[in-house]
């Protein structure tokens, strides 16, 4: 790996932002040797949707450094390029949920993530590809191609972030946004080797982010490195009056929060979710307890008996597609989005045409089934049940949080699939869902973090904590990232 | 009840697919429906897992993490964005600062 001023590609951010810092022009450096990367595995990897050009971004540094010169010292993500998922608003670059349905979309505003990233000197290098709309687990369903794993092609990223994770660990970017509604962030993160963190629910804003499931979905970060993640997270995090679910909590600096935890070492209490070891595969579940033999040499550990599985499941999907279904109910063709002539045709004959062109089948499947358990006689059989249920499995988790600070499980109970391989078997891929659609449910914040590899497919354990909490996940995946070595990892692309 | 359920569910089946469609505004290409008929059956089945929790009658429901009141700001006009929809130009079709929709009656 070349190294240029005492730079690399996996140079963490906290590393770089000094250097930058210091001596702006290094940013230029930095740019050329991430475009050279780009030009050399994109075209295997296929994580971005849309990359923004380097001349592009080269003259928005050169504005930037003339126009904000007395601010570039204390900017926290100067000159690093951030991989945006595609979900989330950019003023000027199109955004698509990697649909038809948005394949033209200019946004005319940026989200709040993304104002707050410009505003401490971050720069969006490119869009992520992911599953259509958020829906799927592999960055298959989307629209226009599939992602491929860097660590081996022939298999997926996971998602539905998954271009995102894709780009950071083929070195295409530094740092990476991701959004999460039953998974989407850890998922992904998971299965190529990386660091993501789901917020609580409500921590970070979600104006501008493209609604799959309202009461779930949450943007969060995805780095190669535990402070990466922290300081990604200070950046996006924090009350915003324009989501209404923001949480009025004040701004918190997460690596100073991490840091101070880290000097003082606290001894933690963690369960170990006996059945969300039972469902892994048995290669992740040995990767696994060695982490948490790890995190368990120094911590008090308990195992816990977690008394749902398929129903956790179950509940998840119906919520999840039921609010898909109403929110998806503005791509209509009328303002934005796919177009087809209305002229002397009624509504309801535009409105299919357009679902109908515009929406995958994957998106259309979780729409109708979302309208089915909406509907008059089966609301309460599902929907309703689904949503008790949901108060039932954040009452068990209010109390297993009453006796420890965090509880363990891996992220994925199996390893990353191939390509084609869950396309035949849907069920399957819900089910793989089941240790990160909790935290979803339950508002709670959970990370993944990157413990080993079998056969070169990296396997990841999640943590999650109770409500606001996020700062001890952070503090226990630095502890693991330190006893594996696991950080700054960029697989070879072939 | 849960074998009522599931007599209602097998009653649906026959046609669920012309049912999805109609109710959720879409159509499923025959290639997708075939797929989409075996799916649903697997799917629902899923679903049903919930018929069988009990003890949840008297479970309040619960539609959000967050159980605050919704915050109200005051009633006084913002700056928008886009009064005239000037920025929707490319796609809606504008007449008289309004968008115009497909027609809903007749």
């Amino acid at each position: 790996m070349s190294i240029v001023g005492g730079i690399s590609l996996n140079t963490p951010v906290y590393r770089l932002v000094e250097e930058f810092r210091t001596d702006p022009s290094k940013i230029f450096n930095y740019l050329d040797m991430i475009y050279k990367n780009i030009d050399r595995v994109e075209s295997k990897v296929k994580a971005f949707i849309t990359i923004v050009p380097q001349e592009t971004l080269y003259s928005y540094v050169e504005a930037l450094l003339k126009e904000q010169k007395e601010r570039i010292s204390s900017m926290r993500l100067l000159g690093v390029p951030i991989a945006v998922k595609d979900n989330i608003s950019t003023k000027g670059i199109r955004t698509t949920c990697a649909s038809r349905m948005l394949e033209s979309y200019i946004p005319p505003y940026n989200a709040t993530v993304i104002e707050r990233i410009i505003r401490e000197g971050g720069l969006i290098i490119g869009k992520t590809n992911m599953d259509e709309f958020a829906m799927g687990s592999t960055t298959e369903t989307s629209a226009f191609f599939p992602t491929r794993n860097p660590w081996d092609l022939s298999r997926v990223p996971g998602g539905s972030s998954g271009g995102s994770a894709a780009a950071l660990v083929a070195g295409e970017a530094p740092l990476a946004l991701g959004s999460d509604t039953g998974g989407s962030i850890r998922n992904p993160a998971a299965f190529c080797g990386i660091y993501g963190l789901k917020p609580t629910y409500g921590l970070v804003s979600r104006y501008g982010l493209i609604a799959y499931a309202s009461s779930m979905d949450q943007i969060g970060p995805m780095a190669r490195n535990t402070i990466d993640l922290a300081l990604m997270l200070s950046v996006i995090a924090g009350h915003d009056p324009h989501d209404s679910t923001s949480l009025p909590a004040p701004p918190k600096d997460y690596v100073m929060a991490l840091k101070e935890l880290d000097s003082k070492e606290p001894k933690l209490k963690i369960g170990i979710i006996k059945e969300l070891f039972e469902v892994a595969e048995e290669e992740v579940r040995k990767v696994a307890l060695k982490a948490v033999d790890m995190l368990c040499s120094y911590h008090e550990c308990t195992t816990i008996s977690l008394p749902y599985r398929t129903e956790v499941v179950a509940a998840y999907y119906i919520i999840a597609m039921a609010e898909a279904s109403s929110n998806l109910a503005r791509f209509d063709g009328v303002r934005y989005g796919l177009k087809v002539s209305f002229e002397n045709r009624g509504w309801r004959d535009v409105y299919t045409e357009v679902r109908t062109k515009g929406f995958g089948y994957e998106v259309k499947k979780r729409i109708a089934l979302g309208t089915y358990v909406l509907s008059v006689g089966y609301r309460d059989m599902y929907y309703i049940r689904a949503l008790k249920f949901r108060r039932i499995l954040k009452e068990t988790f209010d109390s297993i949080f009453k006796n420890v600070d965090a509880v363990i499980s891996p992220t994925m109970p199996i390893l990353p699939p191939r390509l084609g391989e869950f396309a035949k078997d849907p069920i399957k891929m819900y089910m793989a869902d089941i240790n990160t659609v909790i935290a979803n449910l339950i508002g709670a914040p959970a990370i993944s973090i990157p413990v080993g590899f079998y056969n070169n497919l990296p396997i990841a354990v999640q943590l999650m904590s109770k409500p606001l909490t996020e700062d001890i996940l952070l503090y226990l995946s630095l502890q693991l990232e330190r006893r594996t070595g696991l950080k700054d990892l960029i697989a070879e692309v072939p | 009840m849960f074998t009522l359920y599931k007599v209602m569910i097998s009653m649906l089946h026959d046609n669920i697919i012309e049912y999805l469609e109609r109710l959720a505004l879409l159509k499923f290409s025959d290639e997708e429906r075939e797929k989409l008929r075996k799916e649903v059956e697997k799917i629902i089945e899923l679903f049903n897992a919930l018929l069988k929790v009990e003890g949840l009658d008297n479970v309040e429901p619960l539609y959000h993490v967050i159980e605050l009141e919704l915050p109200l700001r005051d009633d006084e006009p913002l700056h928008h964005l886009d009064m005239e929809h000037e920025m929707l130009k490319d796609n809606a079709i504008l007449e008289n600062g309004y968008v115009k929709a497909p027609k809903t009656v007749g």
